[in-house]
C-alpha cells in the first residue's frame, strides 16, 4: 500500500530523514521503500497479512510513532455526532445476525448535493488505487485510508420502509452489486436488506439499486463491524475482493465504528452540504469483542528471547504502541489490548513479538541451540540417492530434474492403452493451464521432453538422469521415488544401458537380479525388458519404441530405463563380508557353442554353472556371433571359463573331465554343438 | 702352430664382422657361427686332441680366452642394438601433448542438488537429521496444524492446487515440522528438504512447482537469539563469512516473534540493482520461534518447550548464488545450462 508523506505528516511528527524512516521501518515494523506516485513521496509499505490495523494512515502513522519514538498529533478536531431521536424518524436499524455483526452504526444527512469531490482528496484516493467517484462516496473512502474503518452510503430515498434489516440471505436470494454483477446468495451469506431485499453485500460491496448517484439528495451513511470469519467466507464464495472485505476479515477497531462514522457525517457534510439528522442508530452487542487483557511475564520474555531487556524500557515500548499498563506486580505486567490490535495479539507471545520488534532484532546475540538429540538415521533412500547419483556422474550423465506435472496427452504419447495402470493418476482439481493437469506416474515424461528439448537446441546427444517422485491415484494416493536414465545417441546399444543398470543395480547391493524380456507399450517390443529382485519387480529397461520416439520428436537412438528407489532399498542387503584370497592356481578354458538363437544366453550360462560343479569359479561371457559362418537362425556363444579347487591344484584330467561334462550337458538340454 | 694361425685369423675375421653386425638377427648369427653347436670356436675346443700334449694347455688357454673375448663382445654388441632399438622405439613414440583426451566425461548434477547438498552438510555438521514428508498433504497437515484455520487471510499467502476432498499438493515444506512432531517427542532437530507445489503461473521468478528446505528445532530453552545464531552461521556458510546478514520482524501464521532474513546482495555488494530491486538487500529466509498454538496443537506444553523454525527457497538460493535470471532454466534442463555447474 502506498502511504503519501504529506498525508502521514497530518497525523504523525516525522523528524527523521525520510530515507531514514524507511529503513527503520523495514528493520522494525514491515518492508518500507521510499517512493513517489503523482510528483508526491510516498512510503510504499508491505503490510503484513496479521495487521489490518496498519491498512490505513493512521495505523501507520501509529508504528512511525512507536518506532522512532515521536507522537501522534493531536490536531484534528473531536467532531461527535449530536445525540438524539430524531434519526428515528428517518431510519430503523434491526441486526437479526448479532453474532455476524456485533456492531451496527448509522447516521443520517439530508439534502446533499451530489458532485466531484476536492482535487486533494481525489488524489490521495487515487494513489492508493481507489477511483473517484462522488463527494459522498469519496469521503466514505476517504475515512477507509486514513481510519481504516469502511463505511457504506446509502441513497437513502432507495431504502425501502425506511428499515436496515441485517440479516442472513433467504435461499435462492440475489443482489446486483455495485460493479453491475448478479450475485447468487446463500445462507451463510450476511446481507444489509431493506424492508423487501437485501441492498448490500454486508461488509464486501453495496447494491446497485441504492448507490449514490448525481440525483441522491439523502445520505443513509453505514459504519459497523463485521465477523472476520463470515466476511472471509463469503468473500471467498463468490470470488469478490474489496477495500472494505479487505479490511473487516482482519478484524476492523471496534471502537473506530463510532468515531470514524462521526468524522464521515461531517466530511460528507463539507463537501455536500446538507443537514446531519440528530442521533445515530446504535446496535452494538460487545460481548465478545471486549478489551483483551493479557499478562506479560518479564522473566518469560527474556527466557524466550534470549536477552534480558530492562522491565521500564519493556514499559516503555509496549506504551508507545499504545498498550495500556493496568498492572504491575513483582514480574507481572497485565496490559490492556487497544482495539485496533484486537486482531493480532492475542497472548502473550504476541506482546513479545511487540518487544523484541521494537527493540530490534539487530541487537539480539547470535547463540546455537544446546540441544543434544540423539542422531537418528536419514531416511532409508537418502544414502542410496546420493551413492546413485555419483555413480551416474561418474559415468558420464547429467542430472536432470522436472516439474512433476503434465497432461493426459502426455500419457498418450508413451502410447498407453486405455487400461494401464499409468493412466490411474492423480488430477488436479484447480489446475492452472491445461497442460498441467495431473501428477505424472513416470519420469520418462519429464526425461523425454528434456532429451527433444535438448535436440532441438542442437544438443544432438545427451545423457541424462533424474531421480524424483512418481504418483498414483490407485485405492489411496501413491508417491513412489523413482530413478530415470536416458541415452540420447546416434549410434547406441542395448547393452550400453544395461552396463549403467548392472552397476546400479550392484552399487545398490543387490547380488541376485534378473532381466526378463518383456512388452511395454513405450518400449521396442524386441529390446524391452523388466527387471526382478527375486518376484519384486523394480521397474524397466530396453529402447524406446519408435512410435513413441516420433511422439517425442526424437531422431536419434534412445534407451531408457526407470526402477523404483523406493523397492531397492527396502531390500536388505547383507553385510560384506571378506572372502579368504584363493591359494590355489586357476585353470582357464575357453568353450564355444553354437545354440539356436532363441536359447538366453542365461540359460546357457545356468546350465554351465549346474553342470561344472563346485570347481568352477567363474563363466564369464566372451562373444556373441551371428555372421554368415554360422548357419541362420543359429548364433555362436563364447564363454571364458576359470576353474580352480580351494585346497589343491586341479589336475589338467580332472578338469578336462569337468569340461566334458559342461559340453555333454548343452548338448542335450539345447542341441548346442561345440564350435 | 696351423691352430695358432687358425687362431689369429678367426680372431680377425671376427673383428671385422662384429664391427659390421647392424643388428640382433645378424648378432644372434655371429653368436651361431662362433659359439654355437657347429661353431668356429666351439670345433676348435672339440680338435684340441690334434694339439701337441705339450701344447695342449698353452693352447687350450689362447682358445678360452678368444672364447671369453668373442662371447664378451657379441654380449655388448646385442646390448647396444638392444638399447639403440629402444632409443630408435621411443623417438618414434614421441606425441603431441597438447591435442585433447579421449575418453567420458564426468556428468553434472543439477544446480538444485548441489544447493541442496551444501545445505544438508552445513546442517549436518549442526547435528541435525534429516526428515521427509509427503507431497500430497492433508489441509490438515498443510494449514489447520500450522495454525492456518480454514477461511483464515493467512491462507492467501499459499496459493493451492487441491487434489481430493480435504488433500492439496503441499504449498511449503512446514507439514514436515508436524509430521515430525506426531512422531517424535522433544528434543527435535531436523531439516527437511523437499518439492512444493504453488498455483502461480510460470514466469521469470515464479514456477508452479519449487523447492524448499525446513528446519525445525524443539527443546527446553530455545531462545530467539538461537535462532538467530543458527540462521547466521548457515548464510555466512551458503554466502560466505562477509555477507552482511539482516533479520526483520515479518508475519507466519506458525511463528511467533517472525522473521524474515536478507543477505547483503552479491551482484551489487548492497549498493542496489537490478538483482535486489534496487534495495540492496535479498530475501533469503523466513523464520521464526514455532507459535505456541502450534506447540499445543501437537500435544506439547509451551509453558515448557520453545522452538524455532525456518524455511528457504531453494531455486532462490541458486538463482541469487550463480546469478541465473529465469527460473525455467533450471527445469529445461538444456545441456549448455547444467554443464556450467
Amino acid at each position: 500500500m502506498l502511504y503519501p508523506i504529506e498525508w502521514l505528516k497530518e497525523l504523525v511528527d516525522i523528524k527523521v530523514p525520510l530515507k531514514e524512516l524507511a529503513e527503520i521501518l523495514t528493520n522494525h515494523c514491515f518492508e518500507a521503500n521510499l517512493t513517489e506516485a503523482f510528483g508526491q513521496p510516498c512510503l510504499d509499505v508491505e503490510v503484513l497479512p496479521n495487521r489490518g490495523d496498519c491498512l490505513s494512515i493512521i495505523g501507520l502513522a501509529r508504528e512511525i510513532a512507536a518506532t522512532t519514538k515521536t507522537r501522534l498529533k493531536n490536531n484534528k478536531s473531536k467532531k461527535i455526532l449530536v445525540e438524539g431521536s430524531e434519526i428515528k424518524k428517518y431510519i430503523s436499524v434491526e441486526v437479526k445476525d448479532k453474532k455476524l455483526c456485533p456492531r451496527y452504526l448509522a447516521s443520517f444527512i439530508t439534502g446533499v448535493k451530489i458532485s466531484p469531490s476536492p482535487e486533494k482528496i481525489q488524489k490521495r484516493l487515487l494513489t492508493a488505487g481507489i477511483r473517484p467517484i462522488n463527494n459522498v462516496v469519496d469521503a466514505t473512502n476517504y475515512v477507509l485510508l486514513e481510519r481504516g474503518q469502511p463505511l457504506h452510503a446509502f441513497d437513502a430515498d432507495k431504502i425501502t420502509g425506511g428499515k436496515i434489516i441485517v440479516r442472513t440471505a433467504a435461499p435462492d436470494e440475489t443482489i446486483i452489486t455495485l460493479d453491475g454483477e448478479k450475485r447468487q446468495l446463500t445462507p451463510e451469506m450476511l446481507v444489509i436488506a431493506d424492508a423487501q431485499k437485501p441492498v448490500a453485500l454486508a461488509g464486501i460491496m453495496g447494491g446497485s439499486q441504492s448507490e449514490v448517484s448525481l440525483a441522491t439528495k439523502n445520505i443513509l451513511l453505514e459504519s459497523a463491524f463485521f465477523q472476520p470469519y463470515s466476511i472471509r467466507k463469503t468473500s471467498s464464495a463468490l470470488g469478490l475482493r474489496t477495500e472494505a472485505s479487505m479490511r473487516f476479515e482482519k478484524g476492523v477497531d471496534f471502537e473506530n465504528v463510532l468515531t470514524a462514522l462521526a468524522e464521515a457525517t461531517f466530511l460528507i457534510q463539507e463537501f455536500a452540504g446538507g443537514r446531519i439528522v440528530a442521533g445515530l442508530a446504535n446496535v452494538t452487542d460487545q460481548k465478545d469483542y471486549l478489551p483483551r487483557k493479557i499478562r506479560l511475564r518479564v522473566k518469560k520474555t527474556a527466557e524466550i528471547l534470549g536477552i534480558s531487556i530492562s522491565t521500564p524500557e519493556i514499559k516503555r515500548i509496549l506504551e508507545s504502541l499504545g498498550f495500556q499498563l493496568i498492572s504491575a506486580k513483582n514480574d507481572e505486567f497485565c496490559f490492556l489490548v487497544p482495539a485496533w490490535r484486537w486482531g493480532d495479539i492475542k497472548r502473550e507471545i504476541d506482546l513479545i513479538e511487540e518487544i523484541a520488534r521494537l527493540y530490534g532484532y539487530e541487537k539480539f546475540p547470535e547463540t546455537l541451540p544446546k540441544v543434544n538429540v540423539p542422531v537418528k538415521e536419514a531416511p532409508q533412500t537418502e544414502n542410496l540417492t546420493q551413492e546413485l547419483r555419483n555413480l551416474l556422474l561418474g559415468f558420464g550423465f547429467n542430472e536432470a530434474i522436472n516439474f512433476s506435472l503434465g497432461a493426459s496427452k502426455d500419457l498418450d504419447l508413451l502410447s498407453l492403452p486405455a487400461g494401464h495402470t499409468w493412466r490411474q493418476t492423480v488430477v488436479l482439481k484447480n489446475p492452472l493451464t491445461e497442460d498441467q493437469t495431473l501428477l505424472c506416474p513416470t519420469l520418462l515424461i519429464g526425461l523425454l521432453k528434456n532429451l527433444a528439448f535438448n535436440q532441438n537446441r542442437q544438443n544432438r546427444e545427451a545423457a541424462l538422469f533424474e531421480i524424483g517422485r512418481t504418483f498414483l491415484n490407485k485405492r489411496q494416493y501413491e508417491e513412489e521415488l523413482k530413478l530415470v536414465v536416458g541415452i540420447m545417441k546416434k549410434e547406441a546399444d542395448f547393452f550400453e544401458i544395461k552396463n549403467i543398470l548392472e552397476n546400479i543395480l550392484e552399487k545398490s547391493g543387490l547380488k541376485n537380479f534378473s532381466i526378463q524380456k518383456a512388452a511395454k507399450p513405450f518400449l521396442h517390443p524386441g529390446q524391452g525388458a523388466e527387471i526382478f529382485a527375486g518376484s519384486e519387480n523394480l521397474g524397466f529397461i530396453g529402447e524406446l519404441h519408435p512410435k513413441v520416439k516420433e511422439n517425442f520428436g526424437l531422431m536419434n537412438s534412445v534407451f531408457i530405463l526407470e526402477i523404483s528407489l523406493e523397492k531397492i532399498s527396502q531390500i536388505k542387503t547383507p553385510q560384506k563380508i571378506f572372502k579368504p584370497l584363493p591359494q590355489f592356481p586357476q585353470v582357464f578354458r575357453d568353450l564355444a557353442v553354437v545354440v539356436d538363437k532363441k536359447t538366453p544366453y542365461s540359460q546357457i550360462k545356468g546350465a554351465i554353472k549346474e553342470s561344472a560343479g563346485e570347481f568352477l569359479e567363474s563363466v564369464a561371457f566372451l562373444t556373441y556371433y551371428d555372421g554368415p559362418q554360422v548357419p541362420q537362425g543359429f548364433a555362436s556363444l563364447a564363454f571364458s571359463l576359470v576353474f580352480r579347487h580351494p585346497e589343491r591344484t586341479l589336475k589338467d584330467g580332472e578338469v578336462a573331465e569337468i569340461h566334458q561334462k559342461i559340453i555333454k550337458t548343452l548338448e542335450q538340454r539345447f542341441e548346442a554343438k561345440l564350435r | 702352430m696351423d691352430q695358432q694361425k687358425e687362431l689369429k685369423l678367426i680372431q680377425g675375421t671376427f673383428s671385422q664382422e662384429i664391427l659390421a653386425c647392424k643388428n640382433l638377427k645378424e648378432a644372434e648369427s655371429l653368436r651361431i657361427k662362433y659359439l654355437g653347436r657347429a661353431g668356429l670356436i666351439t670345433e676348435l675346443l672339440k680338435n684340441i686332441k690334434n694339439v701337441a700334449a705339450s701344447d695342449r694347455p698353452a693352447f687350450g688357454n689362447l682358445v678360452n680366452q678368444l672364447k671369453n673375448e668373442i662371447e664378451e663382445k657379441i654380449s655388448q654388441k646385442i646390448k647396444e642394438l638392444t638399447e639403440q632399438a629402444q632409443q630408435q622405439k621411443i623417438s618414434e613414440e614421441s606425441i603431441d601433448v597438447t591435442l585433447p583426451g579421449r575418453g567420458p566425461k564426468f556428468g553434472h548434477s543439477h544446480p538444485l542438488t548441489q544447493i541442496f547438498n551444501q545445505i544438508k552438510e552445513v546442517f549436518k555438521t549442526l547435528g541435525y537429521t534429516i526428515a521427509e514428508g509427503p507431497e500430497i498433504e492433508t489441509d490438515y497437515h498443510n494449514f489447520e496444524a500450522l495454525n492456518i484455520p480454514q477461511h483464515h487471510p493467512a491462507r492467501d499467502m499459499f496459493s493451492t492446487f487441491f487434489v481430493g476432498d480435504n488433500l492439496v499438493l503441499r504449498t511449503h515444506t512446514s507439514p514436515v515440522q508436524i509430521r515430525v512432531m506426531e512422531k517424535q517427542k522433544p528434543p527435535i532437530k531436523v531439516i527437511a528438504p523437499g518439492r512444493v507445489y504453488r498455483r502461480d503461473a510460470l514466469d521469470l521468478t515464479h514456477a508452479p512447482v519449487f523447492h524448499q528446505v525446513e528446519g525445525l528445532v524443539v527443546a527446553e530453552g530455545i531462545t530467539f537469539g538461537d535462532l538467530k545464531g543458527t540462521l547466521a552461521y548457515f548464510l555466512r556458510q551458503i554466502f560466505g563469512p562477509e555477507r552482511k546478514i539482516r533479520f526483520r520482524p515479518s508475519f507466519f501464521p506458525f511463528t511467533e516473534p517472525s522473521a524474515e532474513v536478507d543477505v547483503e546482495c552479491i551482484i551489487c555488494n548492497g549498493q542496489g540493482c537490478r538483482v535486489c530491486s534496487g534495495t540492496g538487500w535479498k530475501e533469503i529466509l523466513g523464520a521464526g520461534l514455532v507459535h505456541p498454538n502450534v506447540l499445543e496443537i501437537m500435544g506439547l506444553d509451551s509453558e515448557k518447550f520453545t522452538g524455532f523454525a525456518f524455511g528457504a527457497g531453494i531455486e532462490r538460493i541458486a538463482m541469487f548464488k550463480y546469478g541465473i535470471d529465469d527460473i525455467r532454466l533450471f527445469f529445461e534442463n538444456d545441456l549448455k545450462f547444467l554443464e556450467q555447474f
